[in-house]
C-alpha cells in the first residue's frame, strides 16, 4: 500500500488515525527479544530464535497475536503454527506430484521425531518453502516441547495431513486443485485445513492450564473458530486463487447462480450474478458466527481471550468489507490498518467483541441488494447475531470500570426503550436487598453465637431493638456528640479568646 | 397419544383454530370437536357446535356434548373491531370456558393469547422472555382484554383444572387474509420503494403450523414438569431457513473423498450421520445472575422440577428478521422488486401518519397509514423462547422462508379463485 493511501485513508478516517497513534503509544507489545522473557520464549537459543524468525517469515497477522500470548503459550503455539504452515505448503505446492505430496502429506507428523529431516523440493514459488527447508530447527524444538504439548501438536498435525492427503488425491491433470463440491464437502474440507487448528489450540490452551480443562473437548465451537476464520479466507482469496488456477469455493454455491467454471466468476460481464453468488458465500460463512461468540465466553485467560477474538473479529470485518464488493474479482481486498488496529483495541471481551459482530452484521445486512435472491437468509443470519448479543449482552447495560476501588459498576442506561431494563431494574434492587438482608442476618447470628445477643430471645421486634442498641446507630450518635462537643469546645475557646484579647487591649492600653 | 383425550377446539373455524383441528386429526385423534359461531368447514370426523362465546349456555352445551378433557380456547375477534365485541369475547367468553371447564370437570385448558399482551406500543420488545410483566397502559383494548384473559386463565390453574397460555407472534401462513392483504396492497398501491426508518428494527413472524403445533404440545405436556438438570443441558441453534450443517470434528465427519477409510473413520462418520454429540462436547450452558432459568439452573435435581401448568409461553419462529426485509421477501414472492428505496425517517413516518389520519377522518375512509402502522414498522419485536422449547420441547417445524412460501402460493390461489369468480359475474 502507498504512503499516499495511508494518509488519504487517514484524512477520511480520523479515528482510525487516532486509534494508530493509541496503540504505538499505549499498546504493550510483548517484545519476545528481551532477555527477561527467555526463560519462556528461549529467544537466546539459535533453534528457537529460528523458529520465531521463520513465524514472521511465514505470517503477517498472526505472528503480533502469537507473540502476545503470555508465558510459555506463545512459543508452542509458534511451533504449532510453524508445523502447520509445513503441510500447508506441500499441499498448496502445484509443482509436486501426488506420487510425492500424498506420502508426504500423510506422514510429517512422523518427521516429528525424526531429528535432521528436511525438504527442499517444493516449488520455487511457494512462498513458505523455507519452512520445510529448515525443518530440522523446527523438529528440535518441537523435541523439547513439553510432552503433554507434544501430544497435542503430533495429534492435529497426523489428522491435517491426511484430510488434505485426502482431497489432494481427488487432482485430475485437467484440475491439478480439485473443486470443492457440495456443502458438506467444503464444511469437511475447512476442517482438515482449520477447524482442526481450532482443536489443537483449545487443547494446548487446556494443557497450559491457562484455560480450563473441558476446553479441549469442546470440538464443536473449536471448529466454529477455524471454519469462520477459513471461510472468509476462501472468499476474500477468490481472485488470488482463480489466477493460480484453483479456488475453493463450493460448486454447491456458484453452479446454483448459473455459473459453469469458478474462471467465469471474476468475468465483468457477470458481476451481478458473481455477486450473488459471494453474498451466498458470505451466507455461508455467518452460520459459525454465533458460535465463535459461544466459544470466546468460555476463555478467562486475558492473553488467550485476545490472541483468539482479535482474528474473529478481523474476519467479521472482512465479511463486511468484502460483501457486495466487485472489487473482490479483480484485486485482493483488505481492511485498513486503521481499522484494523481500532478492532485490536477493543477486542478484549466478549461482550465488546459481540458488539463488534454485531455492528458488522448490521452493515451485512445493510448492504444486501433487493434483489439477492438470499435475502431472507441473509436477513435472519445477521438479526441472529444481533439477537445472541442482546440475549448474552442487554446493550442497555453499561459497564465501566468503578471509581476508586477498581470494581466494575454496572448502570442502567436512563433514555433506552429497551422494555427489560425496568424488569432487570428491579432485579438488581431485589438482589441489593436480599444481600443486605442477608448481611445483617449474619450479624445477628454473630452476635447471638458470641453471646451478645441473648440467644432464646425469639421475639422479632425485641431483637431488633437490641441489634439497634448495638448496632451502627448507637455508634453513629456518638460520633454525633464528638462533633457537637467539639463545636461547642471551639466556640467557647473563640470566645475566650476574643475576650481575653478585650480584656488585654482594656488592660494595658486604656490610656 | 392419540385417543386419550376428548379434544374441543374454541374457535376451531378460525384461522389459527382450523390449523389445530387438522393437526389433531393428521395425528390420528379420534374425539376432535370444534365450537365456534359460524361453521366454515365440514368435516366427517369433526363433530361441530355452533354457539355464541358469550352466552354461557351455549358453552356449557358444546363442553358437555362434546365430553370434552381437553378445550383449546383459541377465538379472539379480528383486530379493527370495536372494543364491545373484544370485552365480550375475549373476557367474558373465557371467564365462560374457564366456569364451564370447573363445573364440568375438563382436566386440561390452553388458551390462545398473544405477545401483544406484553407490548405497550412505545417501549422496544428486545429478545424479552415470559418475566416481563404486563405494560401498566395496555397498546389498545384488544391487548388490553387479552392480557386480562390470560391472567384470569392463569390463575385459574389448580389441581382441578390446568391451564397454560400461549402468546404467538405476528402468525402468518395460509387462511390468513388480513396481514398477506395489508403486504399485498403496497404492492397495488405502488407503494414498496418507501420504506419508514432505518430498516434496524428485529421482529418476530410465527408460521401458523407452528404455532398449531406448540398448542399440541401445551395439551400433551400440561401435566408435566420438567426436570431442573435439564436446565444444564444445551439447546441447539435454530437452523430451519439457514439449513442445519452438521460442524465436522475429529471425532464426527463424514468420510469425504477418504477412498480407504479405517474403522475409526467409518465411526466417526457414523457419529456425524447420527446427530448424535458426544456428552464431552456438548456446550457448557452459561447463565448469569440476569438469566430467566438462573435460579432454577441451580436447584437440585431430586426436587419435583418446573411445572408447565399455570405458565405463558411465548412462541415464535425462532428466526427474527429485520421488519421490511420480511415485506420485501412477501413482495419478491410475488414478483414483484422495489425499483428502488426511499428511507423516511421515523419523525417525518410519525408526523405524514398523523395528516393521513386526519384526512381520512374528514373524507371517512379507513387510513391504511398510521402512526400505529410507523411504530409497528419502526420498533423492535422479537422474544426469546427458551422457555418454551425447554418446558413444551417445542421446536419449529417450518422454517421462515417455507412458511413464506406456502402463504403467499395458498394466497395466490386465493385471488385466483377471486379473479375466477369475478369474471364469471361479468358473464
Amino acid at each position: 500500500m502507498g504512503r499516499l493511501d495511508t494518509i488519504l485513508q487517514f484524512l477520511t478516517h480520523p479515528t482510525e488515525l487516532r486509534a494508530v497513534i493509541n496503540y504505538k503509544i499505549w499498546r504493550d507489545v510483548r517484545d519476545i527479544t528481551k532477555p527477561e522473557e527467555f526463560p519462556t520464549t528461549f529467544y537466546d537459543r539459535p533453534t528457537m530464535r529460528r523458529c520465531w524468525e521463520l513465524l514472521d517469515l511465514t505470517s503477517r497477522s498472526f505472528a503480533v497475536v502469537i507473540k502476545d500470548v503470555e508465558g510459555d503459550l506463545a512459543r508452542t503455539i509458534c511451533i504449532f503454527y510453524v508445523i502447520l504452515r509445513a503441510l500447508d505448503t506441500i499441499e498448496d505446492d502445484m509443482t509436486l506430484p501426488n506420487s510425492v505430496k500424498l506420502p508426504m502429506l500423510r506422514s510429517l507428523h512422523l518427521k516429528l521425531h525424526e531429528p535432521g529431516w528436511n525438504f527442499d523440493g517444493s516449488g520455487p514459488n511457494e512462498k513458505d518453502r523455507q519452512v520445510l527447508v529448515e525443518f530440522d530447527v523446527v523438529q528440535a524444538e518441537f523435541a523439547l516441547l513439553d510432552p503433554k504439548y507434544q501430544v497435542v501438536i503430533e495429534d492435529i498435525a497426523r489428522k491435517m495431513g491426511r484430510g488434505m492427503a485426502d482431497f489432494a488425491a481427488l487432482a485430475t491433470p485437467q484440475t491439478p486443485v480439485a473443486e470443492v463440491n457440495s456443502i458438506d464437502d467444503y464444511d469437511l474440507y475447512c476442517h482438515y485445513v482449520a477447524g482442526l487448528v481450532g482443536e489443537g489450540l483449545s487443547g494446548l490452551f487446556a494443557s497450559s492450564g491457562k484455560e480450563r480443562e473441558f476446553l479441549a473437548d469442546q470440538l464443536t465451537l473449536s471448529n466454529s473458530m477455524g471454519l469462520l476464520l477459513q471461510k472468509t479466507n476462501i472468499f476474500r482469496d477468490i481472485k488470488e486463487d482463480v489466477d493460480e488456477g484453483r479456488g475453493f469455493w463450493p460448486r454447491a454455491i456458484w453452479g446454483a447462480h448459473g455459473f459453469a467454471s469458478m474462471k467465469e466468476l471474476v468475468d465483468p460481464e457477470r458481476e451481478k450474478d458473481a455477486l450473488f453468488a459471494a453474498s451466498e458465500m458470505v451466507l455461508d460463512a455467518l452460520r459459525h458466527a454465533t458460535d465463535a461468540l459461544d466459544y470466546m465466553t468460555l476463555l478467562k485467560c486475558q492473553s488467550v481471550f485476545n490472541f483468539v477474538a482479535i482474528p474473529a473479529v478481523m474476519a467479521m470485518a472482512t465479511l463486511e468489507r468484502c460483501f457486495m464488493n466487485p472489487e473482490i474479482f479483480r484485486r485482493n481486498v483488505k481492511i485498513r490498518r486503521g481499522e484494523a488496529v481500532k478492532l485490536i483495541m477493543r477486542s478484549v471481551n466478549p461482550r465488546d467483541v459481540s458488539y463488534i459482530f454485531r455492528d458488522y452484521a448490521r452493515n451485512i445486512h445493510r448492504k444486501v441488494h433487493k434483489e439477492d435472491p438470499n435475502l431472507l437468509k441473509l436477513s435472519i443470519a445477521c438479526a441472529k447475531i444481533e439477537q445472541w448479543t442482546e440475549h448474552h449482552y442487554p446493550s442497555f447495560l453499561s459497564i465501566s470500570a468503578g471509581s476508586g476501588g477498581g470494581g466494575i459498576q454496572t448502570q442502567i442506561d436512563q433514555y433506552t426503550s429497551d422494555a427489560r431494563a425496568p424488569l432487570y431494574a428491579q432485579m438488581y434492587k431485589d438482589a441489593q436487598e436480599k444481600a443486605s438482608r442477608e448481611r445483617r442476618e449474619a450479624y445477628i447470628a454473630d452476635l447471638r453465637k458470641r453471646g451478645i445477643l441473648k440467644a432464646e430471645k425469639t421475639d422479632e421486634a425485641g431483637e431488633k431493638k437490641e441489634v439497634a442498641q448495638l448496632n451502627t446507630p448507637g455508634d453513629n450518635e456518638l460520633k454525633m456528640w464528638h462533633v457537637v462537643a467539639m463545636i461547642v469546645a471551639v466556640l467557647v475557646a473563640m470566645v475566650g479568646l476574643g475576650a481575653l484579647i478585650v480584656w488585654v487591649i482594656l488592660t494595658y492600653f486604656n490610656d | 397419544m392419540p385417543g386419550s383425550e376428548s379434544y374441543l377446539v374454541v374457535g376451531g373455524c378460525g384461522f389459527l383454530g382450523r390449523h389445530i383441528v387438522e393437526q389433531l386429526l393428521a395425528r390420528g385423534e379420534t374425539q376432535v370437536s370444534v365450537f365456534d359461531i359460524v361453521q366454515r368447514h365440514f368435516d366427517s370426523n369433526v363433530t361441530f357446535y355452533i354457539g355464541d362465546i358469550a352466552k354461557p349456555e351455549d358453552v356449557t352445551n358444546a363442553l358437555k356434548k362434546s365430553n370434552a378433557t381437553a378445550v383449546i380456547h383459541t377465538a379472539s375477534p379480528a383486530h379493527g373491531g370495536k372494543p364491545e365485541i373484544y370485552e365480550l369475547v375475549n373476557v367474558t367468553g373465557t371467564r365462560n370456558i374457564i366456569d364451564c371447564c370447573l363445573d364440568l370437570g375438563v382436566k386440561k385448558l390452553v388458551y390462545t393469547s398473544s405477545a401483544g399482551v406484553i407490548y405497550d406500543g412505545a417501549m422496544d420488545i428486545v429478545s424479552v422472555d415470559e418475566r416481563l410483566p404486563y405494560p401498566t397502559k395496555p397498546l389498545d383494548a384488544y391487548n388490553r382484554t387479552k392480557a386480562e384473559a390470560e391472567k384470569m386463565v392463569l390463575d385459574a390453574n389448580s389441581e382441578e383444572l390446568a391451564t397454560c397460555a400461549l402468546r404467538p407472534a405476528g402468525i402468518f401462513g395460509p387462511g390468513d387474509r388480513q396481514m398477506i392483504n395489508g403486504f399485498y396492497q403496497v404492492i397495488q398501491n405502488n407503494q414498496t420503494r418507501f420504506q419508514i426508518g432505518d430498516n434496524l428494527n428485529v421482529y418476530d413472524f410465527t408460521y401458523v403450523g407452528n404455532v398449531a403445533y406448540a398448542h399440541l404440545l401445551a395439551v400433551d405436556k400440561l401435566d408435566q414438569r420438567y426436570p431442573y438438570m435439564s436446565f444444564r443441558e444445551p439447546i441447539a441453534s435454530i437452523d430451519m431457513s439457514l439449513g442445519a450443517h452438521r460442524v465436522p470434528t475429529s471425532d464426527a465427519h463424514p468420510l469425504g473423498p477418504n477412498a480407504s477409510p479405517s474403522e475409526a473413520d467409518r465411526l466417526a462418520a457414523q457419529r456425524f450421520a447420527s446427530g448424535q454429540f458426544e456428552e464431552a462436547d456438548q456446550r457448557p450452558v452459561l447463565r448469569n445472575r440476569m438469566d430467566q432459568f438462573g435460579p432454577q439452573a441451580n436447584l437440585e435435581d431430586d426436587e419435583e422440577g418446573y411445572p408447565i401448568a399455570g405458565q405463558a409461553f411465548f412462541i415464535t419462529n425462532g428466526e427474527p428478521i429485520y421488519f421490511w426485509d420480511f415485506a420485501r421477501a412477501i413482495w419478491s414472492q410475488f414478483g414483484h422488486t422495489p425499483p428502488y428505496i426511499i428511507a423516511i425517517p421515523v419523525a417525518i413516518g410519525l408526523i405524514l401518519a398523523t395528516l393521513a389520519e386526519a384526512f381520512s377522518k374528514l373524507t371517512g375512509k379507513e387510513p391504511g397509514f398510521t402512526r400505529f402502522r410507523v411504530a409497528i414498522a419502526t420498533q423492535q419485536k422479537y422474544h426469546d423462547i427458551e422457555k418454551a422449547r425447554r418446558l413444551l420441547g417445542y421446536e419449529p417445524q417450518v422454517g421462515l422462508a417455507d412458511g413464506l412460501k406456502k402463504w403467499t402460493e395458498w394466497y395466490k390461489g386465493e385471488l385466483e379463485k377471486q379473479r375466477g369468480t369475478e369474471t364469471e359475474k361479468t358473464k
